[in-house]
């Protein structure tokens, strides 16, 4: 009976240690960019210069060999929303339209606007409008033709539903068969960047007023170089090939497939298993994932997505932390350093910025409240708060490493500060982030390609995110400035001056976007694609071999 | 046994009122709101508070919440149990897909764990302190304690990763491609019947053994009868009884089980729904789902009791 057991245990036992391993044996790849941090160098001022005419294309399969295959991708996405309808998509479920529906405009990692289903686009601020040209001989996947009528009816359903595209916006204007003019109330930067992304992407008006918006929901029928086979909410989507694609020879695959898998553990096994069921792309900011992978041979496509930060209840006067000083004590008390050696996994930086350095609004390094212990408990004392006092760490759950918010807290104790911590669920913390919190949120603070967006999302008075954080008055008017033009460096250092001198938030690390693939994984731009766009289906293809 | 049956069924009514009626009040205690969740995930978005409260009319949200309530419970009673919050799908069409899965893979989990986990119990009695008894003993133990992500973690990885003999997820309905849907099955299968055979395995063992010391058995043995007639006409029925009890309770624990196991092997159940559906607070999908869920149980808690009567021909009903 003794022995019985013990032969049982010993197994459950070795395989768990085999389980959790971090499986080196298992077939590696032969090529990999993984391992180092992504070079955040290039996102410099969106762009909103003259448009080129070409296709974005990647380097195409040699000969006939690459052709064929299906990639399944994991993504954050929940897959429960309906994804036939652009205008109501939202969030993370914006990707999964992307094998099917296509958008006017598309837009790299580093900001630059390139003309997709649109040929070409002009911005007239002076009158007001933007003009866009539309390519021809584009059909959607019931053959019905794209043209300026189909773009308007989409647009005009877009400006109707609200939330997906800018409010300065307030009609569409036919000006040809294949010509169309935004009309404006005034000029925003941010409007063309809108345009790139998926939730106004282009569906077919007659299959959704023949069928119905209840069929539309679910059945997205665009222009994309794959249509809908199946979708199983909360499941998996399956994509076909079109084979009527209006990119000669594209798209290479045959399908493409959207899984939806939340638990690390079975993404992870999922990834490194061969066969009809291996996942081959993964879209994570899971440092400890993404290190793994790196190890392994995967290849490791990082773009950069602002820091995670510590946001202060600094609305409520009564909280230590309205005090300026208190908040610059926080930020000289931090050792980012040593949390990014412990808890980065040689992917996440150390960000003294809240916007990194590939932004136009990232300052010079002077603009540095870097760990210096001493400078911390001087200002905590002058603060009136000499012995410290007692604050809460909420983590937002998913983006947040917990271990990273105990070493926040094990630091904070080194000047007096005893923080406990707390890690709600999503509807917690949001709770906490709408009706507000008692001490510091640990939160991603996304920095958006058009980074004048990503001040109004957190600072704009129009903005309920951030309930208890404070602002100076002129923060307002700072970020309607930042709008107002498209070179806009200048405005957007101003808006990032404020956020800086005021230690509105206090950033801690930088965190990255990393779409990790099977090394056979070629082609699509997997992080070279902003948030809008992420990636190019019709580009992705199998290597052979 | 009519009045009997009609009087259950209206005490089961009862319950589900007052289960709906708690769940739907504890989801708007929880901090946060579907709502939030909209604003908070719509990062490009410019969402205001004008938006946040048009949303909220569109929702019926900013009702008092017993008005909510009878709108909601009215609704149900018609078949209609609304659209996602989140996401914006009808619930009652996506439900009945999740829910047919589910009890794909909880009935047959039953099935075998009604089957498996009594015939493993009788063995290991009748064959007490041999090295049968010793090998059910041990493997009900681990069954009952082991986690069930940990065990569904540990499946993966040997069958799918390691061997690649089994899929490592998803879920294909029998009809749609039988083969693979059996492949797709075998390990969540195993790993929700896993807890209900080894605590069926452990009752029925001790059943068993109880009876076999009885009188009668004695008598039966002493009256030169075999062991296989010793075994079904006398030992079985009279052990039977604490078996169907737990198999009651069985049912209720493969329902809530499928929340943990159709997480893991990435299954599009009701449980993962009703997961997904609370990780984003929206009401509704977690309202239904749970009616539903308390539905099966209430029901299957029924069933068992029906069935003591059959087994038991001593229990009266009125």
């Amino acid at each position: 009976m003794k022995r019985i057991t013990a032969i049982v245990l010993a197994l459950m036992v070795a395989l768990s240690i085999a389980a959790c391993g971090g499986g080196s044996d298992i077939e590696t790849p032969s090529q990999t960019s993984g391992g180092t941090p992504p070079d955040s160098g290039s996102p410099t001022a969106p762009a909103a210069e003259s448009p080129s005419s070409g296709t974005p294309t990647d380097t195409p399969p040699s000969g006939g060999a690459s052709y064929g295959g299906v990639v399944r991708i994991v993504c954050t996405a929940e897959g429960a929303n309906p994804i036939g309808v652009p205008w109501e998509v939202f969030g993370v479920d914006t990707a999964l339209l992307i094998p099917a529906v296509e958008s006017l405009l598309l837009e790299r990692t580093n900001g630059e606007i390139v003309p997709f289903l649109a040929e070409s686009y002009e911005e007239d601020a002076e009158n007001l409008e933007i003009r866009i040209k539309l390519r021809q001989g584009v059909k959607f996947h019931d053959g019905s033709d794209f043209n300026a009528d189909v773009a308007i009816w989409n647009l005009e359903r877009s400006i109707e539903h609200g939330g997906n595209i800018s409010t300065a916006v307030i009609g569409v204007e036919r000006r040809g068969d294949y010509e169309l003019a935004l009309l404006l109330d005034k000029y925003q930067n941010n409007i063309i960047s809108g345009l790139a992304s998926h939730a106004n992407g282009m569906i077919s008006k007659e299959s959704y007023e023949e069928n119905g918006i209840d069929w539309a929901r679910d059945n997205p029928v665009g222009t994309g170089p794959f249509k809908l086979k199946e979708y199983v909410h909360g499941g998996s989507i399956t994509f076909v090939k079109n084979e009527d694609y209006w990119q000669d020879g594209k798209p290479y695959l045959d399908g493409m497939e959207f899984q939806f898998i939340r638990d690390v553990m079975t993404q992870n096994v999922a990834l490194q298993a061969a066969g009809d069921q291996s996942i081959n792309v993964l879209d994570t900011t899971n440092g400890e994932q993404i290190q793994m992978f790196s190890q392994m041979g995967y290849r490791i496509n990082s773009m950069p997505i602002g820091p995670i930060s510590l946001v202060p209840n600094s609305l409520d006067s009564s909280s230590p932390l309205s005090k300026l000083e208190v908040r610059q004590a926080i930020s000289f008390a931090l050792n980012r350093e040593s949390i990014v050696a412990a808890r980065g996994f040689g992917v996440l930086q150390p960000a003294y910025q809240f916007v990194g350095e590939g932004w136009n609004a990232h300052l010079p390094d002077s603009y540095n409240l870097s760990y210096d212990l001493d400078k911390a408990k001087t200002l905590l004392a002058e603060a009136g708060y000499p012995d410290g006092f007692t604050t809460t760490l909420i983590a937002q759950p998913g983006l947040a490493d917990k271990d990273a918010v105990v070493a926040m807290q094990s630091q904070l104790a080194q000047i007096g500060i005893t923080a406990e911590v707390e890690f709600p669920d999503s509807g917690g913390y949001s709770a906490y982030r709408s009706n507000g919190w008692e001490g510091l949120l640990v939160q991603h603070t996304r920095s958006l390609t058009v980074i004048a967006s990503t001040f109004n999302f957190y600072f704009g008075q129009t903005m309920k995110l951030l309930s208890q954080l404070w602002y100076p008055d002129e923060m307002e008017q700072a970020i309607e400035n930042g709008f107002a033009k498209s070179e806009n460096t200048e405005e957007v250092q101003q808006l990032h001056k404020m956020v800086l001198d005021n230690v509105l938030v206090i950033p801690v690390y930088y965190l990255y976007d990393t779409w990790i693939t099977q090394p056979n994984v070629e082609g699509g731009g997997f992080a070279g694609w902003g948030s809008s766009t992420m990636f190019l289906p019709e580009e992705v293809y199998l290597a052979a071999g | 046994m009519a009045s009997y049956i009609i009087r259950r069924i209206i005490y089961a009514f009862i319950i589900i009122i007052l289960v709906s009626l708690a769940v739907f009040l504890l989801v708007r205690m929880l901090p946060g709101d579907p709502i939030e969740m909209i604003v908070a995930q719509n990062t490009l978005a410019d969402f205001g508070p004008e938006y946040y409260e048009q949303l909220e009319r569109e929702y019926g949200l900013d009702r008092p919440v017993p008005v909510q309530y009878a709108d909601w419970f009215i609704k149900v009673l018609r078949g209609d149990f609304g659209k996602s919050i989140l996401h914006n799908y009808d619930i009652g069409k996506d439900m009945r897909s999740r829910l047919t899965v589910t009890l794909m893979l909880g009935l047959t989990a039953f099935v075998i764990s009604f089957i498996a986990g009594p015939l493993l119990g009788i063995i290991s009695a009748i064959r007490r302190g041999k090295m049968i008894d010793g090998v059910v003993t041990v493997l009900a133990n681990v069954g009952i304690t082991a986690p069930t992500f940990w065990v569904g973690i540990l499946l993966i990885f040997l069958f799918g990763v390691k061997l690649g003999i089994l899929p490592l997820y998803g879920y294909t309905l029998p009809w749609k491609d039988f083969g693979l849907s059996i492949r797709q099955s075998i390990m969540p299968v195993f790993v929700i019947a896993l807890g209900p055979i080894a605590s069926s395995a452990r009752q029925t063992r001790s059943s068993v053994i109880e009876v076999l010391g009885e009188d009668y058995i004695r008598t039966a043995w002493a009256k030169g009868l075999k062991e296989k007639a010793v075994i079904f006409r006398h030992v079985l029925k009279n052990s039977m009884m604490p078996v169907v009890t737990l198999q009651g309770t069985m049912l209720r624990l493969i329902v809530g089980g499928s929340v943990i196991v159709e997480t893991v092997f990435v299954i599009p159940g009701l449980g993962k729904m009703m997961v997904d559906a609370m990780l984003s607070n929206d009401y509704p999908v977690i309202q239904a789902a749970t009616l539903v869920m308390t539905f099966v149980v209430v029901i299957s808690s029924l069933v068992v009791d029906l069935l003591y009567g059959w087994i038991d021909p001593r229990i009266q009903y009125e």
